[in-house]
């Protein structure tokens, strides 16, 4: 990675010291160390500012993208659920509407 | 090797590969579950019609097991208790009864006359009609009316077993229970008269009818208004003799009323000057039958079992007549287009076959032939055969071999052919082959060619002489299937036969050829460029190109004698595939062209007169016709039998017309043809299943990738072994 200019000065890092170890964990306060991470009381709502517009990436549409498509499969599964749901309903009203009747002539005859 | 765009992978080497989903047998439930539902809401319809009804079965006709005083006695018949008791109305009193409503035409004009008058009346109901009009009975009851059983399917009730006559009884009692909130105690017996013509069948039910608690009202005068005798009959008959107590039997429901009605405006007034009152059933009797005092409030139960089968019935009912209105719109909708075929079919033929009819000048000039190939090795080799020798001047054959594995490129190599160019391009699939192969190629007209397809010596030729017309931008060569030894493969020959003789004379003449087929197409490839080239959005590139090509303003012919033959799939499985693949992408063409719908020029003469006409009769008519079937079925099980196989056998005598008209067109012998009957029960069937499949999948948004389908390599094997060139 190429560091910008002006971060650093050119030569030797002066607080460099090669006896020090330059591997493990760096060393830290203490306290820094130790504290707890920070858990806020409730979870925290609120509106995110808006990303910049202008440096935003531009998505342009995919002529080549294949049509009806749904790689989120929410289309799908949304309708499955639908149909899933309504079949249901079907059977249970129809099974009704047959024991409602069986049950009258069971009862009725028995 | 993949398809990269920057940085970015957006394809692999498939056209459009994607996760293929878990395939789950939740689907598959569904289907059976929604088949299971219609097939139980078709036979509520059809027990509600009184469908299953035994209605000219008379039982019993003997009355020896009736006792003796029984038809001396009265009208009124309770069997309640132990002992059968009978009773007369009193004196000078008449109970008009009802029977077989309520009628949303007749019911209510004859209780305005009733309430003119300020007459009661009894109304025996059938539980089904009580269901179809529960507003009705209401309005009976609130208007001082009694309501008696009279069934719910208006059955010969003594040809039935104990359980259906309670059946009868108990669903017309649940009936009026949720559609007035009372019950009643009173039955008469469908088809029954006086207690003078009781028999043992009637008998039996009667006495049951008093064990199950419903005392049984019989006639003492018929008014025989359901002869249509005329009002003066009708009054005649109905008249009681010497000043006796009558219970009059008419009817407000069963066709037209309009005498009835009529005579119900004489005979009361003439009734009542003579000193006669009128009341109900119940009203006059109440005295001296204890079962018939008072008023039988409904209880919740009832009620909610009355209402699950009242909207079962309604729900029965629109049910039927939603798939009644699109069988008839099907219907209309395929003798139009049946009818439009032959018209346009013939006019076509006879004007190509006219002496004087050309293209205009010959077109002699040079034609690349591209034929795109992923493992083709079985195919591929007679194929370049057929089209390198061909008798067209300059024909460049270019095989575009989308990264194959099985020495497809090697096979063609080996033929060592002059005239022919083997390209290897990064798997793309087939469109992006087509479109390397459009920029390779070397002359302006372009022929596109499946790598399983055989043509005919002058196929080239004669493909390309339309484009001496220059506002031509493609042409649709005849297709036809080679491998007909199965009985897959006769039914496709079938189809193919019709497609490409009847389908596309239609479209030329309409100028909306949805489809220049992928098998053998020729294109200019300026028109293609106009067209914005193949696109990898679809998977029915051709269709797709074709409907790019009218928006550009291109026009598109069909020229039936530049003949190939092409290998169909072998298998149903493959098949399926093949199909579902075709019309999953058809409807992708249709809806990446919808925009041509509101565009000006020649786009908008498209999307306005092409598309919707080829939206309608390939996509939605086809997905309707089902329902031919499905009222096959259900006249064969609740509708008269033979009608029902009359009208199917009608059916399908015109298609076979039709196809005859295609084979005669195309000079095809009619042999296969024993073949379309059996094509019509099951490949048909099947056709519908794939384009069902096809739009679940549309609207679902599933994935779907191109299968390639297996070569068995017999049309090649034919080709060579003919010796053809």
């Amino acid at each position: 990675m190429i560091e910008p200019c002006g971060s650093r000065p050119p030569g030797q890092d002066p607080q460099h010291d090669p006896r020090r170890r330059t591997a493990g964990r760096a060393p830290v306060n203490r306290v820094v160390a130790r504290a707890k991470p920070y858990q806020p009381p409730r979870p925290v709502r609120g509106v995110s500012p808006r990303p910049d517009v202008s440096t935003r990436l531009i998505h342009w549409p995919d002529p080549t993208a294949p049509i009806f498509l749904d790689p989120s499969g929410r289309r799908g599964q949304r309708l499955r659920r639908t149909t899933y749901w309504l079949v249901t309903v079907a059977l249970v009203l129809l099974a009704l509407l047959w024991l409602s009747q069986a049950f009258v002539v069971a009862w009725e005859i028995g | 090797m993949g398809v990269w765009r920057g940085r970015r992978r957006v394809a692999d080497t498939g056209a459009l590969e994607v996760k293929a989903p878990a395939r789950g047998r939740g689907r598959w439930a569904a289907v059976f579950a929604v088949t299971f539902v219609l097939l139980n809401v078709l036979a509520v319809g059809a027990y509600a019609s009184s469908r299953f009804a035994p209605d000219n079965e008379r039982v019993g006709a003997d009355g020896t097991k009736v006792p003796a005083d029984v038809p001396e006695g009265g009208t009124i018949v309770d069997a309640t208790g132990p002992r059968v008791v009978s009773y007369r109305m009193p004196a000078r009193t008449i109970a008009l009864t009802f029977d077989d409503g309520p009628d949303p035409v007749w019911t209510p004009q004859v209780a305005r006359v009733l309430a003119k008058y300020r007459v009661p009346a009894t109304f025996f109901v059938i539980g089904a009609q009580v269901s179809r009009h529960p507003d009705l009975v209401r309005d009976l009851v609130r208007q001082g009316h009694e309501l008696g059983i009279h069934s719910f399917t208006h059955p010969q009730i003594a040809a039935l077993p104990a359980w259906r006559r309670r059946l009868e009884y108990g669903q017309t009692q649940d009936a009026i229970a949720y559609a007035a909130h009372v019950t009643t105690p009173l039955v008469r017996l469908p088809y029954s008269s006086g207690v003078d013509a009781l028999d043992d069948g009637t008998w039996s039910a009667t006495r049951q009818a008093g064990q199950w608690g419903f005392v049984s009202v019989f006639v003492d005068a018929d008014s025989r208004d359901w002869v249509r005798p005329g009002v003066a009959a009708i009054v005649r008959n109905a008249t009681p003799k010497g000043g006796r107590g009558s219970v009059i039997l008419m009817h407000d429901a069963g066709g037209d009323r309009a005498q009835t009605v009529a005579a119900l405006d004489r005979l009361i007034p003439e009734m009542k000057e003579r000193g006669y009152r009128f009341t109900t059933v119940s009203g006059g009797l109440s005295r001296t039958v204890p079962t018939l005092r008072g008023v039988h409030h409904a209880d919740t139960g009832q009620v909610v079992v009355g209402a699950t089968l009242v909207w079962g019935v309604r729900v029965a009912d629109g049910t039927v007549r939603a798939l009644w209105t699109v069988l008839i719109v099907v219907g209309v909708l395929t003798l139009l287009r049946t009818l439009m075929l032959f018209a346009f079919a013939i006019r076509h033929t006879r004007r190509r076959r006219m002496p004087a009819w050309s293209w205009g000048p010959p077109v002699n000039d040079p034609v690349t032939v591209i034929v795109p190939a992923y493992n083709e090795r079985t195919t591929i080799a007679a194929a370049v055969r057929s089209l390198a020798s061909g008798t067209h001047p300059a024909v460049e054959v270019l095989v575009i071999d989308d990264e194959s594995s099985d020495g497809t490129a090697e096979e063609v190599e080996r033929l060592r052919l002059p005239n022919v160019r083997v390209v290897r391009v990064p798997g793309g699939g087939k469109a992006a082959a087509l479109n390397a192969g459009l920029a390779l190629a070397s002359h302006d007209l372009a022929v596109m060619v499946d790598a399983d397809t055989v043509v005919a010596p002058d196929a080239i030729h004669r493909l390309v002489q339309p484009f001496a017309d220059p506002k031509i931008g493609a042409v649709a060569g005849n297709v036809k299937v080679g491998n007909r030894r199965t009985l897959i493969g006769r039914w496709q020959h079938i189809e193919y036969v019709i497609g490409f003789n009847l389908d596309r004379r239609l479209y030329e003449t309409l100028n909306c050829m949805p489809t220049v087929p992928g098998a053998l197409g020729a294109f200019r490839r300026v028109a293609v460029r106009d067209a914005g080239g193949l696109s990898r959005s679809t998977l029915a590139e051709d269709t797709d190109l074709t409907m790019a090509l009218h928006r550009a303003g291109w026009r598109v012919a069909y020229e039936e004698t530049a003949i190939a033959h092409t290998e169909a799939p072998s298998t149903l499985r493959q098949l399926w595939r093949q199909r579902y693949r075709w019309s999953y992408g058809t409807m992708q063409a249709m809806w990446r062209h919808r925009r041509a719908v509101v565009e000006r020029g020649p786009s908008g003469r498209f999307g306005r007169r092409g598309l919707p006409f080829v939206t309608l009769f390939t996509v939605a008519l086809p997905m309707c016709a089902p329902v031919l079937d499905v009222f096959a079925i259900y006249g064969l099980v609740f509708l008269d039998r033979t009608e029902t196989v009359i009208g199917w056998l009608v059916v399908l005598v015109i298609q076979f017309v039709a196809a005859g008209l295609a084979f005669r067109l195309d000079h095809e012998p009619l042999r296969p043809l024993w073949a379309f009957s059996l094509q019509q029960v099951v490949y048909r069937q099947i056709m519908y299943l794939v384009l069902v499949h096809s739009a679940v999948t549309a609207l679902s948004g599933g994935a779907m990738k191109w299968q390639k389908l297996r070569r068995t390599g017999e049309v090649a094997t034919q080709h060579a072994t003919a010796g053809s060139p």
